[in-house]
């Protein structure tokens, strides 16, 4: 058990765990004890700093971040203590619910999707499930208090959403012109478009110049452009995800924009030898249904 | 080809390329992290390296973006209902088990019986519209007999000229008929409202969003701009309650919900407000204030047991003639938030605090609002009139930060006297992130952070 594996604090960070237990305020009609507290402090520690306990005061500093009420409940409720768990379901549950109901609205699931989903991590909370050593552990005990009680259970449930629909997407076709929702369906279709040889490398050319540009952009760059485009993360979403001001998401992915834009021309004009004419082709192309995907081509590793 | 046309096909091949492109995800990082990242419970050295990894790894961006999702429906919740999200004190409930089962429990929704509480913001609406067209029709009932009265002054063969000017006030005062001109507003939602509807087609509405993103764009760079946040600057560090003992005792004083007090919070807000004041009322307009006040006042004041603050902060700029842009919308707004204007997202900032009765609100003219009853009533304080404030954090029920146009920066320790401490830049700060009285982080409209440990007295530049 990865407790045995934890540090022990010394005696000098006992002021610092008793600020700890003093601030998590545990009721109690828990029936946690200091002890169990304090292996649940160093667990998060050791989890943290798994090399060598730091300086005392880096600990100190560490334990201070922690939400420590948030892990007194799961501290408790790992322990089985039933006020804790009354507790735990009368304030998350409601909270899990509609966590799910949001997760899966995008996917379009029923509301007994989502209660599924909502119930699903509770055998686990629980501790119903054994591992491959045959032990039996609540998810509880990986929670570390590094982040809200209620953001971890979002993390479990979008965790869970995602692995069942790339689990079922890999028996269907993301081919599937079904499934192609980015498609420019509003653009009229050029009926000439075809007949052009040329078509298909002018889009080969241009795609080849985009996933260049994307890969030279700054990680931070990219991410904000995947959630936009690909994720359709409102830009208070992604401020929030990225600890950014709305605006300043709007001003960056304009800019990234542009300065994306402006690579794949210079690429096409200077690398391909392209003329004014043909740039324009390739953008009109481009517009117009996709007939191939090359980035899935390219992903060698995906 | 028209540019408009390349940038669509610009986003189409961003969205393809972005959306395939992956590693493997074998090194995914596990529940915890990903939720310490997203509440930027990370070290920068933590988060930059994943932040790497979630660039490439679109299983792990599904997943914050779900997040995202839920958290923001969340905080929208949170804001609207707070008495149905906040927890209650952990004494109550570990006294002893419930006897109600667990399946039994209530729902975080409100029952069908409840829900026509919802439309009590119509009352003060109504009483509102009945009130201006009462004085509407006395003020035109007023100017016609004024006018009679001049035609029969001018028709004599000297008229003293006192008679000559005596209307004028009064037209003066009919202007004040109509708050919503001349009431003074910075809210940026009054100042460019697009002439055209966009797009709502959100997959092939790229081209919306760019545009979108241009006008919030210049709105940014447009000084002077509205000294209101956005929704997303919302505080979402509610956290379970820690005891309420000392709460009630710091706010008790502070508990007004008189008319009188409400009419000369308008007063006051019209005096302290950086434009000049109206023009000079008649006396039965200036009686007509308070009344708005009062009936909105008393609206707000009514108990219920799901006060919604936000439906209140709404009430109350229309009765100071302030546009504020709804936030019980908010939900519906996220939803839509990539084809609405820009300017329609910027809205009022309501400040949460660990403890769940007790909220700040950002008001415009230098003011801020608290209420400590969930939503129910609120307190109005005067800090600075020029002042422009943008975020705020509090991370007890009295220890509230406030940052806001200019670099100003303002803190209160007992949630009743505020005081300016310096501040690291002239820039404007557009967050904050305090951890205590003496700690926090302000962050520049141009991304720059700075962190104090001693209430501002020194600042150092963080990355």
């Amino acid at each position: 058990m990865p407790a045995d594996k934890s540090h022990r604090f010394p005696s000098a960070l006992n002021s610092a765990v008793a600020r700890c237990w003093q601030t998590a305020s545990v009721p109690p009609g828990w029936n946690l004890t200091r002890e169990q507290f304090q292996r649940a402090l160093e667990r998060s520690v050791t989890r943290r700093f798994p090399d060598s306990l730091p300086d005392d005061r880096v600990v100190a500093g560490y334990l201070e971040s922690l939400h420590l009420s948030d892990l007194a409940l799961a501290c408790a409720c790992s322990a089985g203590d039933s006020a804790a768990w009354e507790y735990f379901i009368e304030h998350y549950r409601p909270e899990l619910y509609r966590a799910a109901r949001v997760i899966l609205s995008k996917a379009g699931g029923g509301d007994a999707k989502a209660r599924d989903l909502a119930d699903s991590p509770y055998a686990d909370l629980y501790g119903l499930r054994e591992s491959s050593d045959g032990s039996r552990r609540s998810l509880f005990d990986y929670f570390h208090g590094r982040s809200k009680l209620t953001t971890w259970l979002h993390a479990i449930l979008a965790q869970r959403h995602v692995d069942e629909i790339r689990r079922t997407q890999k028996m269907e076709s993301l081919d599937d012109p079904g499934n192609s929702d980015s498609e420019p369906a509003d653009l009229p279709e050029t009926k000439t478009a075809p007949l052009d040889p040329e078509r298909d490398a002018y889009l080969a050319m241009m795609q080849a110049c985009v996933t260049a540009a994307l890969r030279d952009l700054a990680p931070r760059d990219r991410l904000r452009l995947a959630y936009y485009y690909v994720d359709d993360l409102t830009l208070a979403q992604i401020g929030k995800l990225l600890g950014e001001h709305e605006a300043t998401v709007s001003r960056k992915l304009d800019r990234t924009r542009a300065d994306l834009r402006h690579c794949v021309e210079v690429a096409l004009r200077e690398e391909k030898k392209l003329s004014e004419a043909q740039l324009r082709l390739c953008f009109e192309y481009a517009r117009q249904q996709w007939p191939f995907d090359l980035t899935r081509a390219l992903s060698a590793r995906d | 080809m028209p540019s408009q046309e390349n940038e669509k096909a610009m986003d189409g091949l961003l969205r393809r390329s972005l959306a395939h492109d992956s590693i493997a995800s074998g090194d995914c990082p596990d529940a915890e992290l990903l939720a310490a990242y997203f509440d930027h419970s990370l070290g920068a050295d933590e988060a930059a390296r994943y932040e790497i990894h979630f660039s490439q790894c679109t299983r792990c961006r599904e997943q914050l973006a779900a997040m995202a999702r839920a958290n923001a429906e969340q905080t929208a919740d949170a804001a609207l209902e707070p008495a149905l999200v906040a927890q209650r004190p952990r004494e109550a409930i570990a006294s002893g088990p419930s006897t109600v089962p667990f399946e039994m429990k209530v729902p975080a929704r409100k029952s069908p019986e409840k829900r026509w509480l919802d439309l009590r913001w119509l009352i003060p609406v109504a009483a509102m519209l009945v009130l201006g067209t009462f004085v509407f029709v006395r003020l035109a009932s007023h100017e016609a007999t004024i006018g009679v009265n001049n035609q029969i002054a001018m028709s004599k063969s000297s008229p003293p000229p006192q008679e000559l000017t005596a209307p004028e006030p009064e037209k003066k005062a009919s202007d004040v008929g109509t708050p919503d001109k001349n009431a003074p507003t910075n809210q940026p939602s009054t100042a460019g409202k697009p002439s055209s509807p966009q797009s709502s087609a959100k997959p092939a509405a790229s081209a919306a969003s760019h545009s979108e993103s241009t006008q919030t764009q210049s709105k940014e760079n447009s000084p002077p701009r509205g000294g209101t946040a956005s929704r997303s600057a919302v505080a979402t560090t509610a956290r379970p309650s820690q005891g309420t003992a000392g709460r009630a005792s710091a706010f008790q004083s502070q508990k007004q919900s008189s008319g009188a007090a409400a009419g000369a919070a308008v007063q006051k807000y019209r005096e302290a407000a950086s434009e000049p004041a109206p023009n000079a009322p008649a006396p039965e307009l200036n009686a007509s204030l308070p009344k708005i006040a009062v009936a909105t006042d008393s609206t707000n004041a009514v108990k219920s047991p799901a006060p919604a603050p936000p439906p209140s902060a709404e009430q109350k700029s229309q009765a100071l003639g302030v546009t504020g842009q709804s936030l019980r919308g908010s939900t519906a707004a996220n939803s839509l938030a990539k084809t609405k204007p820009a300017q329609a997202r910027y809205t009022e900032t309501v400040i949460t605090t660990p403890d769940s009765d007790v909220f700040y609100r950002i008001a415009t003219g230098g003011f801020v609002e608290i209420s400590e009853n969930g939503g129910v009533t609120w307190q109005r304080q005067l800090l600075n009139p020029s002042a422009q404030f943008t975020a705020g954090s509090a991370p007890e029920p009295r220890i509230c930060w406030l940052v806001g146009r200019s670099g100003i920066v303002f803190l209160t320790e007992d949630g009743q006297n505020w005081r300016q401490i310096p501040s690291p830049t002239s820039e404007d700060l557009i967050a904050v992130v305090a951890k205590s009285a003496s700690n926090a982080t302000v962050t520049s409209d141009d991304d720059r952070k700075w962190a104090t440990d001693d209430a501002g007295q020194n600042w150092h530049a963080v990355k």
